[in-house]
C-alpha cells in the first residue's frame, strides 16, 4: 500500500520530503485541514442551527410575545405538561431501565430471546406504534375498554381528560424508548469488571447490596448523563404528543413543540410559534451546557 | 422586492454564465401570459375532474400557460400561511378554510387585492346573503370592501334515523315531528325511552340526542352558534366590537350553556359526547348508537348514499333546527367557501386572475364542478342553485325520493341565515381555535361550574383575544 | 442457597414475562388492526374473527381516497431516505476523519459544535426553520428536508465512526503520509476502505433517521404528490370518517424495513454511543 502511495509526481515528491523532514504535518496546515474537512459540517451547523437560533432570539427580545404568551391561559398550562411529561416519563424510564439492565446482566438463553423482542417498540417507527395505542385507547372501540371491562374497572375515556391523557402519553414514552436506554446502561453495566462483583460476592453482600456499593457508584456518572440527555430531547418532542392527543381534549395536553406549531397553524401566527421556543431558550441552552461540560 | 432570495441566487449565476457565453442580450420569446392556481381538493374526484377541464378549457381560451395545483386542506393551509409570511403566494387561493383562516386575517393585514369589482359584476347572481362573508375589513387602508370571492356554502343540519323512530313507535315522517323548541328536543327523548324500553338487549345503549358538546370538535362551535341564535343572542356587533358581555347577548350566552349542561345531564346524550372529535358523532349515527345527530356537511347522508343507498333513501331523513323558544323560524350560521387573490404573488396579474375567476363562475362551468361534489356544498349563486339537482336531489331506484338534499336547498333558499363572524373580527379564527364554547360546556358540564362563571369566563377570554390582536 | 436461586429466578422470570408481554401487546395490536375488515372495526374483540387481507389490497392498489399516492409516498420516502443516507456519509465520514485523524486544535471547537446539534431537541428549531425555507422557495421540495435531515442525523453517525475509527492504528495513517500520501489520499485510500464495516451501519442509521422522521417532513411537504409516507398516515387523523383498518395496515408495510435493519445493526449502533458517554464519564 505504501509503495502506491509514491508517486513520481512533484507533489509526492515535495510531500515525501517535507513529511520526512517534519515527520508530521505543522500544527498550522494540519488546522486547515481539519477545518476542510469540517467544512460540511460547519456549513450546516451555521444555516441549520445557528440561523433559526437567531430568529429565535430576535423573538425572544420582543415583548409584544411574552404580552400574548403569558396570558393565555394554555401556554401555562402547556409549561406545567412539558414538565411534568419530562419529569416523570424520564425518571421513570431511565429507573426501569436502571432495574432491567440488572435483571438482563447475564447471558442466559432467556434473556438472548427478551432482548430481541425488546428492542421492537425502539425498531419500529413512531407512527404506528402512536397509531395502534391512540386507537387501544378508544372509548368506544378501543381494546383498552375491553380489557378494563373484564378485569371489572369499567370503561373509560383515557384521551378525554388531561391528566389520563398525559399518564398514556407518559407510559407510551417509556414503552417505546425503554428498551434503547436499557441497552445503553447494560452496555455500560457490562463494562464493570466481572472482579469486583466477585470480591463482593466473598464478602457475602446479597443483591441489593451488590447494586448499592458496587454497581451503582460506577453506572452513576452515564446514568445522570442519559436522564439530562433524555429530559432535553423529552422537552422538544413533538410527535408523540401531537399524534396521540394534538392537544386535546380543548388544548389541555400540549407541550411546547405541539404548542408552537398550533399558533403557526392554527391561529396563523408564526410570531407566536417562534415565541414559544424562545422562551423555552434560556432553559434549555442551560441543559444543554450541563450536559456538554459532563460530557468532555 | 420582486423576486425571491432563492430567484436572485440563481439570477445572478445565469446571468453570470449568460453574459459570459453569450455576450449579446438574450432575445425574449413571445410572451405567454401566465397564472399560479392553488385549489383545494375536493371530497370527490368528480369536482376535481370537473376543476381540471375548466382549468384546460382556461388555458386554450385564453392562451394562459395556467399552473394548477390540488392540495387538501390542511396541507393547503400550511402552504398559504407560509407563502403569506414568505410575500410569494399564488396569483389565485382556493382553499376550504379562507373564510375562518385566511382572508379575514390577511386582509387586514392588507396583503389581499380588493375584488369589490368582481362582486358588483356578479351581484345579479348572488344569493346576497351569503356576501358579507366576503365584507371584511383591511386595518392597512383603513377600510372595509370585498377582498374575496365567495362560491360556495355548508349549513347545520340535523340527521335521524327514521327506521329506529318508527320502531319506537313514533311517525317518522319528518313533515310530522313537532318543530316547536321543546317539543321537538322532548321528540327524541321519548324515542331513546321507548326503543330502550321495548328491547333492552338490542337498544338498551341507544341515546336519542347525539349533539356533540366537545372541545375538542369544531361541531361543537356550530352547535352552540345555532343554540346562540335561537336564545336570541350575538358575540359582535356589525363593526367588530365584542357585545357579548352585554346584559341580553349574556343572557343569551347563559340560557344556551344551560341547555346545553341540561341536555347533557339529562341522560339522553352519550357520555362521551364531551370528548367526540369531528367524526365522532358521525361514526356513532353510522353504528345507530345515536337516534339523531346536528352536523355542520352532508358528510352523513353522502357517505350512505356511496356505500348503503338504501340507508340514504329509505331508512334516514335530513330535518331542520326547530323553531327558538321564541317561536321564530331559526337562523342558520353558514359558512361560505371563498376564493381569494393574494397581493404578493409570482405572477401579479390582478386582472387575470379576476378573469380566470370569474371564468370558472360562468353557470354551467361552476354547475358541473359543484354537482361533482355530490351535495356537500350549495352554490352561493341563484342560477346554479336553480338546477333540479339541488331541489331534487339524488334519483334513487323506482323513483325513491331523497330524503336529504332537498331540505338542505329550503334552509338556504328559504330560512334566514347568518355567515359566520370572522368577517367582522379576524380575531374569531382564534376564538373558534381555542373553541372558547367547548371549553366553557367542558367548564358546566365536568367541573360543575355554574352558567354564570363559566359564560364569564369565555367573554373574559374573549375580550382578551380580541384586545391582543394585531 | 438453592430455595434463593429458584426464588430469584421464579421473579426473574415473572419479570421477563412481564417484559415481553407489555413489548408486544401494542405490536399485536396493530398487526391484529391490520388484518380486521371495516365492518368488524368498531366492535373490539382480543382475537380477529375474520381476519382478511383486503386492506394490504386497498393500500397496495391505491384503491381508497386515504391511499391514492401509496406508491409515490413509498417513492417519496425512499428518495430522501436515500439521499440523506449519502449526505450523512459524507459529512460524518469527513468530520469523524477530521477530529479523529487529523487531530486539529481548532478539533475542539468542532466536536463541541458537533454535541450541540446532537442535544438541542430538532424541533425547537423547526418554526424558525419553516420560515427560513418559506423565505427562500425552498418548501415544498425535498432539498429543505434533507438539509434538515441530515443535521441532525450528522453527530451520531460521526461519534460512531470516530470510535470505531479508534480501532484503527495510527501508524496506518503516519506510514503513509511519510510515504508522501496527502490528507485525501488517505481518506479515500486507506480510511474509507477501513471503516466501511461501520459505514453501511451508520448510512442504515441515517436512512431510517430520515425515514421515521414526522415534524420536519410534514411541515416542509404540503404537495399531495410529494409527502412522505408518514405525513401520508397523519393525514388519516384530519377526517371524519378515516378507516383505522387500513392505516394499520398501511402501519405494518412502512414499519417492516426498519424493524428489519435494526436487528441487523444494533450491535454496531449502541457501541459507539455507549463508550461516548462512557469516556466522558
Amino acid at each position: 500500500m505504501a509503495n502506491g502511495l509514491v508517486s513520481a509526481s512533484p507533489r509526492g515528491l515535495i510531500g515525501r520530503s517535507v513529511t520526512a523532514a517534519a515527520g508530521i504535518l505543522s500544527p498550522r496546515s494540519r488546522n486547515v485541514q481539519g477545518l476542510l474537512f469540517s467544512l460540511p459540517l460547519i456549513v450546516l451547523f451555521l444555516a441549520f442551527v445557528v440561523y433559526p437560533l437567531y430568529f429565535e432570539v430576535t423573538q425572544a427580545l420582543d415583548r409584544y410575545t411574552y404580552e400574548v404568551l403569558f396570558n393565555d391561559p394554555i401556554y401555562v398550562q402547556t409549561i406545567v405538561n412539558t414538565l411534568v411529561y419530562v419529569g416523570i416519563a424520564v425518571n421513570v424510564k431511565l429507573f426501569l431501565a436502571l432495574l432491567l439492565s440488572g435483571v438482563l446482566d447475564d447471558d442466559s438463553r432467556s434473556t438472548r430471546f427478551l432482548s430481541a423482542i425488546f428492542l421492537l417498540p425502539w425498531a419500529i417507527p413512531v407512527l404506528p406504534g402512536i397509531l395502534s395505542v391512540r386507537w387501544m385507547m378508544s372509548s368506544q372501540w378501543g381494546i383498552l375498554n375491553l380489557i378494563s371491562e373484564d378485569l371489572g374497572l369499567g370503561t373509560h375515556h383515557w384521551l378525554a381528560s388531561r391528566w389520563t391523557a398525559m399518564s398514556a402519553l407518559i407510559i407510551f414514552h417509556i414503552w417505546k424508548y425503554l428498551p434503547f436506554w436499557t441497552v445503553i446502561i447494560l452496555a455500560a453495566r457490562r463494562g464493570i469488571p466481572r472482579q469486583l462483583y466477585e470480591a463482593g460476592a466473598i464478602d457475602g453482600a446479597g443483591t441489593f447490596q451488590t447494586f448499592r456499593y458496587i454497581s451503582f457508584p460506577l453506572l452513576a456518572g452515564i446514568y445522570l448523563i442519559c436522564s439530562l440527555l433524555s429530559m432535553v430531547f423529552t422537552m422538544g418532542d413533538f410527535t408523540n404528543v401531537w399524534l396521540m392527543t394534538g392537544g386535546a381534549p380543548g388544548d389541555s395536553t400540549h407541550v411546547l413543540a405541539t404548542l408552537a406549531y398550533r399558533y403557526t397553524f392554527k391561529i396563523g401566527k408564526i410570531d407566536w410559534g417562534v415565541g414559544v421556543f424562545a422562551t423555552a431558550l434560556p432553559v434549555t441552552l442551560l441543559f444543554i451546557f450541563v450536559l456538554i461540560k459532563k460530557i468532555r | 422586492m420582486a423576486h425571491t432570495r432563492r430567484d436572485f441566487l440563481k439570477t445572478t449565476a445565469a446571468g453570470a454564465a449568460a453574459t459570459g457565453a453569450l455576450g449579446f442580450p438574450m432575445v425574449s420569446r413571445a410572451q405567454q401570459k401566465k397564472l399560479t392556481v392553488w385549489w383545494n381538493r375536493g371530497y370527490y374526484k368528480e369536482e376535481d375532474e370537473a376543476m381540471l377541464k375548466i382549468a384546460e378549457d382556461f388555458r386554450k381560451a385564453k392562451n394562459v400557460d395556467l399552473d394548477i395545483s390540488f392540495t387538501i386542506q390542511e396541507d393547503l393551509l400550511k402552504k398559504i400561511h407560509s407563502a403569506m409570511a414568505a410575500r410569494r403566494g399564488p396569483d389565485v387561493a382556493f382553499c376550504f378554510y379562507n373564510d375562518w383562516e385566511v382572508m379575514p386575517k390577511y386582509a387586514w393585514e392588507g396583503k389581499l387585492v380588493e375584488t369589490t369589482d368582481v362582486i358588483n359584476e356578479l351581484k345579479p347572481r348572488y344569493i346576497e346573503k351569503f356576501l358579507p362573508v366576503a365584507h371584511v375589513y383591511d386595518n392597512v387602508a383603513k377600510k372595509r370592501a370585498y377582498y374575496g370571492v365567495p362560491i360556495e356554502a355548508q349549513t347545520m343540519h340535523i340527521h335521524y334515523w327514521r327506521d329506529l323512530v318508527k320502531e319506537a313507535g313514533m311517525n317518522d315522517d319528518p313533515a310530522k315531528i313537532p318543530m316547536d323548541w321543546n317539543g321537538y328536543w322532548d321528540y327524541w327523548r321519548k324515542a331513546q325511552d321507548a326503543l330502550r324500553k321495548k328491547d333492552p338487549a338490542k337498544y338498551g345503549k341507544v341515546y336519542g340526542l347525539g349533539m356533540t358538546e366537545s372541545s375538542s370538535a369544531t361541531d361543537t362551535i356550530y352547535n352552540f352558534e345555532m343554540a346562540l341564535l335561537s336564545f336570541g343572542g350575538t358575540v359582535f356587533s356589525d363593526d367588530g366590537k365584542v357585545v357579548a358581555d352585554q346584559g341580553a347577548n349574556r343572557e343569551a350566552i347563559i340560557k344556551t350553556l344551560k341547555f346545553f349542561a341540561d341536555m347533557f345531564n339529562s341522560g339522553y346524550v352519550p357520555p362521551d359526547t364531551l370528548n367526540w372529535s369531528d367524526g365522532d358523532n358521525n361514526a356513532n349515527f353510522h353504528s345507530k348508537s345515536i337516534v339523531m345527530t346536528p352536523n355542520p356537511s352532508v358528510s352523513i347522508p353522502a357517505h350512505q348514499f356511496f356505500n348503503n343507498p338504501d340507508n340514504y333513501f329509505n331508512k334516514s331523513a335530513t330535518i331542520e333546527w326547530p323553531d327558538g323558544p321564541d317561536g321564530k323560524k331559526p337562523t342558520y350560521m353558514v359558512a361560505v367557501k371563498t376564493i381569494l387573490i393574494p397581493k404578493d404573488s409570482t405572477n401579479k396579474d390582478v386582472p387575470l386572475a379576476k378573469d380566470f375567476i370569474k371564468f370558472v363562475l360562468e353557470p354551467k362551468r361552476f354547475g358541473e364542478y359543484i354537482k361533482g361534489a355530490n351535495g356537500r356544498w350549495f352554490p352561493a349563486f341563484k342560477d346554479v342553485a336553480a338546477d333540479p339537482f339541488f331541489s331534487k336531489g339524488q334519483a334513487g331506484k323506482g323513483g325513491a325520493v331523497d330524503p336529504h338534499l332537498p331540505t338542505v336547498t329550503r334552509i338556504y333558499l328559504e330560512r334566514p341565515t347568518r355567515v359566520f363572524e370572522h368577517y367582522k373580527n379576524p380575531a374569531n379564527s382564534q376564538i373558534y381555535a381555542e373553541n372558547v364554547w367547548g371549553k366553557a360546556m367542558s367548564r358546566t358540564n365536568v367541573d360543575k361550574w355554574t352558567t354564570d362563571k363559566a359564560a364569564d369566563e369565555a367573554i373574559s377570554r374573549i375580550k382578551t383575544i380580541v384586545a391582543q390582536w394585531r | 442457597m438453592n430455595r434463593r436461586r429458584l426464588g430469584i429466578n421464579a421473579a426473574r422470570a415473572a419479570v421477563l414475562a412481564v417484559v415481553t408481554g407489555w413489548t408486544i401487546f401494542p405490536i399485536y395490536y396493530m398487526v391484529s388492526l391490520a388484518i380486521t375488515p371495516w365492518s368488524d372495526l368498531f366492535r373490539p374483540v382480543y382475537f380477529v374473527q375474520h381476519p382478511t387481507l383486503d386492506n394490504f389490497k386497498f393500500v397496495l392498489f391505491q384503491q381508497s381516497p386515504f391511499v391514492k399516492y401509496f406508491w409515490r409516498w413509498l417513492g417519496n420516502s425512499l428518495l430522501v431516505s436515500t439521499a440523506v443516507m449519502v449526505a450523512v456519509l459524507a459529512v460524518a465520514a469527513m468530520g469523524s476523519y477530521a477530529l479523529g485523524r487529523i487531530r486539529f486544535g481548532l478539533g475542539r471547537y468542532i466536536s463541541g459544535m458537533t454535541l450541540f446539534t446532537y442535544i438541542i431537541p430538532a424541533s425547537f428549531l423547526s418554526i424558525p426553520f419553516f420560515k427560513i425555507m418559506g423565505d427562500y422557495d425552498l418548501l415544498d421540495t425535498y432539498w429543505a428536508l434533507i438539509f434538515a435531515m441530515t443535521t441532525f442525523a450528522a453527530p451520531y453517525a460521526l461519534w460512531v465512526l470516530w470510535d470505531y475509527a479508534k480501532t484503527i492504528p495510527n501508524e496506518i495513517d503516519e506510514s503513509a503520509a511519510i510515504d508522501g500520501a496527502g490528507p485525501l489520499a488517505i481518506f479515500f485510500r486507506i480510511y474509507l476502505p477501513l471503516i466501511t464495516p461501520t459505514l453501511i451501519a451508520v448510512g442504515t442509521y441515517a436512512f431510517f433517521f430520515a425515514w421515521n422522521e414526522y415534524l420536519y417532513a410534514v411541515l416542509l411537504l404540503q404537495g399531495e404528490k410529494m409527502i412522505t409516507l408518514p405525513v401520508g398516515m397523519g393525514n388519516f387523523l384530519t377526517s371524519d370518517d378515516s378507516p383505522w383498518n387500513l392505516l394499520m395496515a398501511l402501519s405494518v408495510i412502512y414499519s417492516i424495513p426498519p424493524v428489519i435493519f435494526y436487528y441487523i445493526f444494533r450491535r454496531y449502533l449502541t457501541h459507539g454511543l455507549v463508550s461516548g458517554a462512557v469516556q466522558g464519564t
